[in-house]
């Protein structure tokens, strides 16, 4: 796999590769997809892995849920809301794992606005409202967008559990304590006491439930 | 009209019988309401001053309403004459009706005979807003503070009410208190009924 494109031992095996691929992808697709018609359950999985594309779950055949057993307690390492137009609104860091300074915020931010937007385009099953799950080595990262386009995103441990009931948590708690407020604009950065107070209340109760269990 | 129906039209709207009307209301609309009610405000004014005293003008007309509507329905349009009687008037009945609950203490104040204190650990009116720091100490409360005015002034005992914040040590939000300061004659009507 890591000989030079053109060389002659790769030209002949690129076929039987191919082969193996197929193998090994068509069950895990037939995984993924488990219903086209059913929308909120569609799943796009970007598996980032510096081994390559075939990542370690599907040579094993253990799936997502297998490996949150083994580690058992969720961490969250940063909070993301970002507005309808990729403006980041609002940020938390939870630890010095997540931390980044504003400039990089900034950035992910709108990274990822473009990531979800150009993900709805990509994807071959129509009606595709975007990335929901992004999975990496050392992180997992949770997106839900609202209605309005409004995206709720948070980067957290691999293997984190309820990560989107947390989401619509704070979706909640963002139209309670900052749309009715009446010092808020619109698609401004978010400056309630309110919502952080209610919100740093919901992420301690999250962790402590993890912890216990 | 003679058939037109089974039922009976009114000929004018104030024949109808007053009821009791629906008791719920959505907090999200009243929420939403009010904060566009605050926001129209702020566009009209230059000063925070001018701002809570429109919202306390918004709600004396709310208040004289409401105590014409609650000496009927709920006093049998009786009418409060003594100062202890309409103050717990304001803070059981009145309370109970737009809030939901009563308020959760009234006082007396102790440096002035004139002043009396009616406080509440969160104005429902406040539920969703966070004032920003350069505000100062604008309260929302000042519509509330309004409505207690528009009661008493309407019921024969003019006040200065006003809403403040008081910050309570163990707790994050500040308590809300709703300040009436009675005018002189009612004092001296209330000395005089003794």
């Amino acid at each position: 796999m890591f000989d030079p494109p053109n060389s002659p031992k790769r030209k002949l095996a690129k076929d039987k590769e191919r082969e193996s691929d197929m193998e090994f992808k068509k069950p895990s697709l037939k995984r993924k997809i488990q219903n086209p018609k059913d929308k909120t359950k569609q799943l796009v999985r970007c598996v980032n892995d510096s081994h390559g594309v075939i990542d370690r779950q599907w040579l094993d055949g253990s799936t997502v849920a297998d490996t949150t057993k083994v580690f058992g307690m969720a961490a969250i390492y940063s909070l993301y809301i970002i507005n309808k137009s990729g403006g980041l609104i609002y940020y938390k860091d939870y630890g010095s794992a997540g931390r980044m300074d504003t400039n990089d915020s900034l950035r992910v931010a709108s990274l990822w606005h473009s990531m979800h937007a150009i993900s709805q385009q990509l994807s071959p099953v129509s009606g595709c409202l975007g990335i929901e799950l992004l999975q990496a080595d050392t992180f997992d990262l949770h997106c839900f967008q609202s209605l309005t386009g409004t995206k709720f995103f948070v980067v957290c441990e691999p293997g984190a559990q309820h990560m989107e009931n947390l989401l619509k948590f704070v979706y909640e708690l963002y139209t309670d304590y900052v749309l009715k407020n009446p010092f808020y604009e619109m698609e401004m950065p978010i400056r309630c006491e309110l919502f952080d107070i209610n919100l740093t209340q919901a992420v301690q109760k999250d962790r402590v439930a993890f912890l216990g269990r | 009209m003679i058939g037109a129906g089974k039922i009976k039209q009114y000929g004018n709207v104030l024949d109808k019988p007053l009821t009791k009307g629906k008791q719920e209301v959505s907090l999200s609309a009243f929420a939403f309401l009010f904060s566009e009610l605050v926001q129209y405000n702020q566009t009209q004014v230059d000063n925070i001053g001018e701002l809570e005293r429109r919202l306390e003008d918004a709600g004396y007309a709310v208040g004289a309403r409401v105590l014409e509507l609650l000496c009927h329905r709920d006093k049998g349009n009786r009418r409060e004459t003594r100062l202890l009687g309409i103050l717990s008037f304001v803070h059981s009945t009145v309370w109970k009706v737009l809030f939901g609950k009563v308020a959760d203490s009234l006082e007396k104040g102790t440096e002035h005979e004139d002043e009396y204190m009616i406080s509440e650990k969160e104005l429902l009116v406040n539920k969703f807003i966070s004032i920003p720091k350069d505000m100062g100490t604008f309260n929302c409360g000042a519509f509330v503070a309004g409505i207690v005015r528009g009661v008493l002034d309407c019921a024969g005992f003019p006040a200065v009410v006003t809403a403040h914040f008081v910050p309570m040590e163990g707790q994050q939000r500040p308590r809300t208190t709703i300040l009436i300061k009675f005018a002189e004659e009612v004092l001296r009507r209330e000395a005089r009924l003794g």
